[in-house]
C-alpha cells in the first residue's frame, strides 16, 4: 500500500510540477507572441493583400513571382506566402483569427493527402515495411475508439502547454543561459537594412533601439562568421530554424515569413531518383484514419466558412504531386481527397482546383511530393496566378 | 499498443487492478491470456489470427511429439512444426523482398516480366512469438520438459503481453514452470500459481518501468531527430558528423530497445514473473564475442542454442566453424529485416567474431594479451570494440546503398573537416547534450554498479523523489509525438 501510494503521489507531483513549470514559462514566453508580431507587421503593409496558405507544398510557390505576374496583368496586390512546413487544417485553424483580422482580399489555400493523413505511428523510419491499415480491416479499431473518447480533453484549448513541452522547456533554458552578444552592432544593422522582413518585425531599430533584435539574434545562435542568418521567428514551427539568407532564385523573399528555402529545393530529380526516394516510408502517404480525417476536415470547413463569412474570397486547391507519390496511393484514398474539395465547393460556393495530377509526369520535382523551386519551372506559379486573376475578375 | 502511450498505462493499471481484486487462480490465468490478446489486437487488429494460429499449431505438435515413441516420427513432426512456424514468418516477412530480388535479377538479365508485389502487412512481433514457439517444440523434442498441461498455459507463454511484440525471447522451459506453484527451488506442482502482487516485486517492477520509460522517452526519442538529420541524407556530411551520428544511433537504439526491455521486465516482475534480462552494459564489451553476450542476450543465446549448435558449432573443422558463424550472423541479420543492409550488419559482426576467434587469439603474443588484461588495456579494448560496433550500426540504420557507402567511408577514413560539423552541433545542441549526459550516466552506473534492484532498495521517500524527477524530465522534454520502439518492426 505504501509503495502504491508513493508511486501515485510521485506521478501526481510530477504532472503538477510539469504543468506549473510549463504554464509559468507560457507567461514569459508566449508561443503565439512572435506570430502576432509577424501578423501585425503584415498589417502595416498596403491594403490589397492576397495570402497563400498551406504546408510546404504551398511553400514552393514564389510569392514575388505571383505578385509580379498579377501586376503585369494590371492587378496591384501584395502577395504573402504564409505556408508553414508540416501545416494541416487543424493547425491552420489556429491562425484563422489573425488572418481574418488582416482582411486579405483573397486566400489561396493548398491542401494535399498529407493534410488529412493518419498521424498514428506504428512504424519506425528505419526500415521500410507495411503494417496493416486500419482502413482496410473489417474488425473494430480499438485505438480509434480510445482516442475518440479522449477527444474532449485533447482538443481543449486550455492545454496548450502539452502540445510541445519540449519547445517551451528549451526556450526557457536558452533564455536562462546568458550568452554574449555574437555579432557587432554594425553587422546587425547592415543585415537589418537588407532584410525587409526584419524591418517589419523590428521597426524600432530605426530609432536606435536594438534590444529586441539582439535578443532574437541570441536566441537563434547568430554568429558573425557564420553563414546562418535566421529567419524571422515563427512559433508555428516547433524547432529552431536556421537557414541561409532567404532568397529564392536570387530574389529576397520578404513575404514568406514562415517557410525557409534551401538550395536542395532547386534540384530537379528524375523518375528513377524519385522512385528510389519512395522506398523511404517517411516520404510515403500513410493512409487515412477516421480520427485525423474528421478532425482536419472539420477544421478545413471552419477555415473556409470563417473566411467566407468575413467576405474573404477563397480558392481551395489540391497541391501537385509526382507520379511516384501518386502511384503509391489507392484510388479510394484519392477519391476521398477529391470528395473533400467537392464538399467545400458545394457548401461554400468557393473556387476549387484539382492540381494533384496535373504535373505528375513532368520533370519538375525535387522530391516525390514537392515541386522544385528552380527558376526554369514557372508552371505552378503561373497556374496559381491565373486562378487568382480569374477569381479577382 | 505502444508502451509509451496513455493507452498502455491505463491498460496495465487495469490489468493489475483486476489481478489484485480477483484471487481465483484459474480466473487470473485466463484473464492474463485475454488481456494479452487484447493488447495484441489493439495494435495488430486482424493479424491476431496469426498469433492464435501459431499457438494452436505448436500446442498440437508439442503434444504429438511428446506422445510419439518413434524417434524418426518425432523428428518428422518437429520438422513440420518448424516449417509451419518459419513458413508463416518467411512468407509475411520475406515474400516481397524475395519478389523484389527476383525482379531485380530479371531486369539485369533483360527479361521484361515483373512479379507484382503482394504488399503484405508485417505482423508486429511475429519474429518474437515465432521464436518463443520454436523453443517449446524443440524443448519437447529434446525431452527437456513435458508439454504444457493446458492450452491456456501454453497460450499465455506465447502471448504474454510484456514481451509479446519485442521480446525478450522467452524459453518455454523457463517460463512455463512459473505458471505453476513452486514446491521447491527445483520442482513445481500441478496447481496453478496464484498471481500475487507483493511489495518487493512491485517496487522493483515500478523502478524498472520508470527507468525504461526514461531511457526510451527522454533519451532515445530526443536523440532520434538528430540521427534522422544525419542519416536521411548523409552525402556531403563531414566525417565527424557521421561518427557523431553513428554513436548517437548506437545510443538511441540501445536506449530504445533496452528501455522497452526494462518496461517489459518491470511489468512482468510486478505480476511475479521472472523474464530474462536482454542487455548487460553492451557498450562496455571488450571484444565482439563479449558484445554478443551483453547485447540482445535472448536472441544471441537463442541463435547459439538452436542454430549454431545445431549446425555443429565449433565441434567440427575450423572452416566449418567459420561457416557456421557466418550462417548464424547472416540469418541473425536477416531476422532483423528483409533488407541487405541488415544482412551486411550481421555479416560485419560475423567477420568480427571470426577475426577475434581465429586470429587474435592465435597470433597475438602473450605480452600483448596480458597488456589487454590490465585496466588500461581493458579500456583500450572497449574503445576498439565499440569503434567496430558503431561502424556496424551504420548499415543497420542506412538503407540506401549510396548513402551507406558514403557514411561508412567517412567513418573509416576521417577527413578531419569541422566546418559543417560545428554548425551541425549548434543546431542540435539538445540532442548532443543528451548523448553526452548518457555517456556520463552509464559510466557512473557502471563504476558504482547501479541497478534497478539497488535503486528499489532506497528508502521510500528517496525512491519517490527519484520517480518524480524521472517523470518530470520525461514530461518536460516530451515533443508531442510518441515514437514507436525500433524493435517493434522485427
Amino acid at each position: 500500500m505504501k509503495i502504491i501510494t508513493a508511486a501515485l503521489f510521485s506521478l501526481t507531483a510530477a504532472f503538477l510540477t510539469t504543468y506549473i513549470i510549463l504554464n509559468l514559462e507560457n507567461q514569459y514566453f508566449d508561443p503565439y507572441k512572435t506570430e502576432k508580431e509577424q501578423y501585425s507587421s503584415i498589417g502595416k503593409t498596403g491594403e490589397n493583400r492576397i495570402f497563400l496558405v498551406g504546408s510546404s507544398h504551398v511553400g514552393r510557390l514564389n510569392a514575388t513571382f505571383i505578385q509580379n505576374y498579377l501586376l503585369n496583368h494590371g492587378k496591384n496586390y501584395e502577395v504573402f506566402n504564409l505556408a508553414v512546413a508540416g501545416d494541416k487544417p487543424s493547425l491552420q485553424l489556429l491562425s484563422l483569427k489573425n488572418e481574418i483580422l488582416l482582411k486579405p482580399v483573397l486566400v489561396v489555400y493548398g491542401i494535399s493527402f498529407r493534410d488529412f493523413e493518419s498521424t498514428q505511428q506504428n512504424t519506425s523510419s528505419i526500415s521500410s515495411f507495411q503494417t496493416f491499415s486500419t482502413v482496410n480491416s473489417p474488425l473494430p479499431d480499438l485505438h480509434d475508439l480510445f482516442v475518440t473518447s479522449l477527444y474532449p480533453i485533447t482538443l481543449n484549448e486550455n492545454f496548450p502547454s502539452f502540445e510541445n513541452p519540449q519547445f517551451l522547456t528549451l526556450i526557457a533554458i536558452d533564455t536562462l543561459v546568458e550568452k554574449p552578444f555574437p555579432v557587432s552592432v554594425q553587422t546587425l544593422l547592415t543585415v537589418w537594412n537588407m532584410r525587409a522582413d526584419l524591418q517589419q518585425v523590428f521597426p524600432e531599430v530605426k530609432n536606435g533601439n536594438l534590444d529586441n533584435l539582439k535578443k532574437w539574434a541570441i536566441n537563434y545562435g547568430w554568429n558573425e562568421t557564420s553563414l546562418l542568418y535566421p529567419l524571422t521567428p515563427s512559433n508555428k514551427i516547433p524547432y529552431y530554424q536556421k537557414s541561409l539568407i532567404q532568397t529564392l532564385n536570387g530574389i529576397t523573399q520578404n513575404h514568406t515569413p514562415f517557410f525557409k528555402y534551401q538550395p536542395a529545393m532547386m534540384r530537379i530529380k528524375n523518375s528513377t531518383e524519385l522512385n528510389t526516394m519512395m522506398e523511404n516510408p517517411d516520404l510515403r502517404f500513410k493512409g487515412f484514419n477516421s480520427i485525423d480525417l474528421e478532425k482536419n476536415e472539420n477544421a478545413l470547413e471552419q477555415i473556409v466558412g470563417g473566411l467566407s463569412s468575413n467576405n474573404v474570397k477563397v480558392i481551395l486547391f489540391t497541391t501537385p504531386q509526382s507520379k511516384a507519390y501518386l502511384d503509391a496511393i489507392s484510388p479510394k484514398d484519392k477519391e476521398i481527397l477529391n470528395s473533400i474539395v467537392q464538399k467545400m465547393h458545394g457548401k461554400f460556393g468557393i473556387e476549387t482546383i484539382l492540381l494533384q495530377d496535373k504535373y505528375k509526369n513532368l520533370n519538375v520535382w525535387s522530391d516525390p511530393s514537392h515541386m522544385s523551386t528552380n527558376s526554369t519551372i514557372s508552371i505552378y506559379n503561373e497556374d496559381i496566378a491565373n486562378a487568382i486573376l480569374k477569381e479577382l475578375g | 499498443m505502444l508502451f509509451n502511450t496513455p493507452d498502455f498505462v491505463i491498460f496495465f493499471i487495469t490489468v493489475i487492478g483486476v489481478l489484485v481484486l480477483f484471487k481465483n487462480r484459474r480466473f487470473q490465468h485466463v484473464f492474463i491470456l485475454i488481456a494479452s490478446y487484447f493488447f495484441f489486437y489493439y495494435s495488430s487488429n486482424y493479424l491476431i489470427t496469426l498469433l492464435i494460429y501459431t499457438t494452436i499449431w505448436d500446442f498440437y505438435f508439442g503434444n504429438a511429439i511428446w506422445n510419439t515413441s518413434s524417434k524418426g516420427k518425432k523428428k518428422i513432426l518437429l520438422v513440420i512444426s518448424l516449417a509451419g512456424n518459419l513458413g508463416i514468418l518467411g512468407f509475411f516477412k520475406y515474400a516481397d523482398f524475395t519478389i523484389s530480388q527476383i525482379n531485380a535479377l530479371s531486369n539485369s538479365l533483360g527479361l521484361s516480366s515483373q512479379i507484382p508485389f503482394l504488399n503484405l502487412a508485417l505482423p508486429i512481433g511475429i519474429s518474437f512469438y515465432t521464436f518463443h514457439s520454436i523453443t517449446y517444440t524443440v524443448g519437447i523434442y529434446r525431452q527437456q520438459f513435458p508439454p504444457a498441461k493446458s492450452f491456456t498455459e501454453y497460450a499465455i507463454f506465447v502471448a504474454f503481453f510484456p514481451q509479446l511484440v519485442a521480446g525478450p525471447i522467452l524459453r518455454a522451459k523457463d517460463f512455463l514452470p512459473q505458471l505453476r506453484e513452486k514446491i521447491s527451488d527445483f520442482e513445481t506442482g500441478t496447481r496453478l500459481r496464484q498471481i500475487l502482487i507483493d511489495h518487493s516485486n512491485l517496487k522493483i517492477g515500478i523502478t524498472m518501468m520508470a527507468i525504461g520509460f526514461f531511457k526510451k522517452m527522454f533519451f532515445a526519442d530526443n536523440i532520434a531527430p538528430m540521427v534522422k538529420d544525419v542519416f536521411s541524407s548523409p552525402v556531403g556530411l563531414e566525417s565527424f558528423t557521421i561518427i557523431m551520428g553513428a554513436i548517437s544511433f548506437g545510443i538511441q537504439i540501445y536506449c530504445d530497445f533496452s528501455g522497452y526491455t526494462d518496461i517489459a521486465l518491470g511489468a512482468a516482475t510486478i505480476m511475479g514473473f521472472k523474464i530474462p534480462i536482454n542487455f548487460n552494459r553492451p557498450y562496455f564489451a571488450t571484444s565482439p564475442s563479449e558484445f554478443w553476450r551483453r547485447w540482445h542476450i535472448s536472441l544471441s543465446s537463442w541463435l547459439k542454442e538452436y542454430l549454431y549448435v545445431g549446425l555443429g558449432g565449433n565441434r567440427k573443422s575450423k572452416t566449418r566453424t567459420i561457416l557456421n558463424i557466418f550462417i548464424v550472423m547472416f540469418l541473425g541479420g536477416l531476422w532483423h529485416g528483409a533488407s541487405w543492409n541488415f544482412v551486411l550488419w550481421g555479416l560485419l559482426h560475423g567477420s568480427y567474431l571470426t577475426i577475434q576467434k581465429f586470429f587474435f587469439k592465435k597470433i597475438m603474443p602473450s605480452s600483448v594479451k596480458s597488456f589487454f588484461s590490465n585496466r588500461i588495456g581493458l579500456v583500450i579494448s572497449i574503445f576498439i570494440t565499440q569503434y567496430f560496433v558503431f561502424l556496424a550500426w551504420i548499415p543497420f540504420r542506412v538503407k540506401n546503398i549510396n548513402d551507406l557507402l558514403y557514411s561508412m567511408e567517412k567513418y573509416i577514413v576521417i577527413d578531419f573537416k569541422t566546418e559543417t560539423t560545428y554548425h551541425f552541433i549548434l543546431s542540435h545542441k539538445f540532442s548532443i547534450s543528451l548523448v553526452l549526459i548518457f555517456i556520463v550516466m552509464i559510466i557512473i552506473s557502471y563504476k558504482k554498479d547501479v541497478t534497478a534492484e539497488k535503486i528499489s532498495n532506497y528508502r521510500i521517500r528517496y525512491w519517490a523523489v527519484l520517480l518524480i524527477a524521472i517523470v518530470c524530465m520525461i514530461l518536460l522534454f516530451y515533443n508531442g509525438n510518441p515514437e514507436s520502439f525500433i524493435y517493434f518492426q522485427f
